[in-house]
């Protein structure tokens, strides 16, 4: 098989790989907390094929050799960690984070990080009077010491800005604190391998205290939470419409170059009249 | 006779080599910092042909017999600078100039960065690259600046090769905080954002001065086979190349050019073709009629 019709299927395959990408992205667009994924392009290994000294003509500006490219691949998927659009619900117990922070929630006893903040409170089950904070499908979120948030029964429940949570038993009572969101802020993105549900946990051989960024207690800069707010899906359908159009061209003229060589290999074939 | 059909055969082998080449080309129409190649085909050297007779030989003159695909060499210039907004992005953008040796003065570059000058010489455009290492500590350039940080807080290019610094070692940036707090200057300093202060790291921007001797090895990225020839060092001050943060720099493919050379290297092809079937059929004739009552 020539070289052309392999570079060309390959990157036909890489191209479809992207649009699979760009089709994930889209159908995410009204998932709250989604980020976008990205993949960037890069080319194929080459392989150089060897020339003799024969070939050290006089005008040659470039080593001996001559290049072969075998098409296109995407060596990584990376998500887009900008910050989504900001949509006002009410409800006291959906929230939101501004800044580069993630909620953490215990899924099947492991610890995941989510930016999906649209919690509500369940009769807690291990304690009667009590009832537990949980995210769209039930999972416990977590407080600051790592354990599942639970509080009083039959009070009213509000956070503040920084993950703390307040209890007021009636009307003129005053608010008590009653435990603390956890919120982490991860060092780097790399830090964190994505699972399904719009979760993510700790990539491999990375400890919590390695992704983490350390605060001290009431450092500025930090991310915030905010109460009765959802973080929209951070998709940005006009950039994945373009893209998608890009795409499509690219596959076009890939295409084109593999019924190309298709068609010498062809001229090849009907050189011979035997 | 028979010497044609060679020759012939010869030019379909050299048009396959400039279609794989455009091939390439339209596959990498969107890869970051990827450079357009272009085939070069160069006529098989002359060779002298005499007749000999009764045991004298005598000169009857010269000969070409084809063509091959000599070098395929990379257009090294600058790509669009796209705008990501990740601060672990980044493009180069250069204009380094030569002083012409012979006039002192700079050397102005056409628009595909080479200068040819009275004598036939020809002075390709220096070029800057991004200085990467792979796992068995050889040094590799890339113009492709979508890095990421891995958990030890080493700077990876997307391929996953470590990123050096302007001092020869790997770029480790785990010091900082948070990938956020990363801001790189135009010079390529790295400056904490957080406290403003300089790390003292210095991403390493190499500026190659023959760039037509660096050798592609995929992956977006080229390497030397004789650093000397080349003329690698490092960027210094007065060097006319910006690190830009928050860029990367697209393909400098040229699609309308590209497809253009795929239509004439398939035509050029089929046009081989048709000269081997005539000959084909001229054989034909000699073998089967010639003698035929």
């Amino acid at each position: 098989m020539n070289n052309s019709t392999i570079g060309a299927a390959v990157t036909m395959a890489t191209l479809q790989q992207r649009l699979d990408l760009i089709a994930d992205n889209i159908a995410n667009m009204n998932t709250a907390g989604y980020k976008s994924k990205e993949g960037s392009f890069e080319d194929v290994l080459t392989r150089v094929q060897q020339q003799s000294k024969d070939y050290d003509l006089e005008g040659r500006s470039t080593p001996l050799g001559y290049d072969l490219g075998f098409g296109v691949r995407i060596p990584q998927i990376t998500t887009s960690w900008e910050q989504g659009a900001m949509l006002e619900t009410g409800k006291p117990s959906d929230l939101a984070i501004q800044g580069g922070g993630l909620f953490a929630v215990q899924v099947n006893g492991v610890t995941t990080y989510t930016r999906q903040g649209d919690f509500h409170f369940t009769p807690d089950s291990a304690n009667p009077d009590k009832m537990a904070l949980v995210d769209n499908t039930g999972n416990p979120v977590l407080d600051s010491t790592g354990n599942p948030l639970s509080v009083q029964k039959d009070s009213s429940v509000a956070f503040d800005e920084s993950g703390n949570v307040w209890l007021k038993k009636g009307e003129n009572e005053p608010a008590t604190l009653a435990g603390k969101l956890m919120l982490v802020e991860p060092k780097n993105e790399n830090m964190l391998q994505a699972v399904d549900g719009g979760r993510f946990v700790l990539a491999g051989g990375v400890t919590a205290g390695q992704a983490f960024v350390q605060r001290q207690a009431g450092e500025a800069g930090g991310p915030a939470i905010r109460t009765g707010w959802l973080e929209q899906s951070n998709v940005d359908l006009n950039k994945e419409i373009t893209d998608m159009m890009q795409v499509q061209r690219a596959y076009q003229l890939a295409a084109r170059a593999l019924s190309s060589s298709d068609a010498m290999l062809g001229l090849a074939n009907s050189m011979s009249k035997l | 006779m028979i010497r044609g059909l060679y020759t012939a055969a010869a030019g379909m082998v050299t048009e396959q080599r400039r279609h794989d080449t455009a091939t390439q080309n339209i596959a990498n129409m969107n890869t970051t910092g990827y450079k357009q190649v272009e085939s070069l085909n160069h006529s098989f050297p002359e060779v002298l042909i005499s007749a000999m007779q009764n045991g004298t030989t005598k000169s009857i003159g010269k000969l070409n017999t084809g063509v091959f695909a000599e070098q395929s060499m990379s257009k090294f210039l600058q790509g669009d600078l796209v705008n990501t907004t990740k601060t672990t992005d980044f493009a180069l953008s250069s204009d380094l100039s030569v002083t012409d040796p012979a006039t002192g003065q700079n050397i102005v570059f056409d628009q595909s960065g080479k200068y040819i000058n009275a004598q036939g010489q020809v002075t390709y455009q220096p070029q800057a690259f991004f200085t990467v290492q792979d796992t068995d500590g050889n040094e590799l350039y890339t113009r492709n600046g979508s890095f990421t940080v891995d958990s030890t807080g080493n700077l990876l290019s997307s391929a996953g090769y470590k990123v050096l610094g302007a001092n020869g070692q790997p770029v480790n940036v785990g010091a900082l905080r948070s990938v956020d707090d990363l801001r790189v200057d135009d010079a390529g300093r790295v400056v904490n954002a957080a406290t403003g202060t300089d790390t003292g790291i210095r991403l390493g921007v190499s500026i190659v001065t023959n760039p037509q001797n660096l050798v592609r090895d995929g992956n977006g990225v080229f390497h030397a086979d004789d650093p000397a020839t080349a003329g690698i060092r490092y960027a210094a001050a007065g060097d006319n190349v910006q690190v830009r943060q928050g860029y990367i720099e697209g393909s400098n493919v040229d699609v309308t050019q590209v497809t253009v050379d795929l239509n004439a290297a398939y035509r050029a092809y089929e046009a081989n073709q048709k000269v081997v079937q005539f000959y084909d059929s001229t054989l034909d004739k000699a073998v089967n009629s010639v003698g035929r009552v």
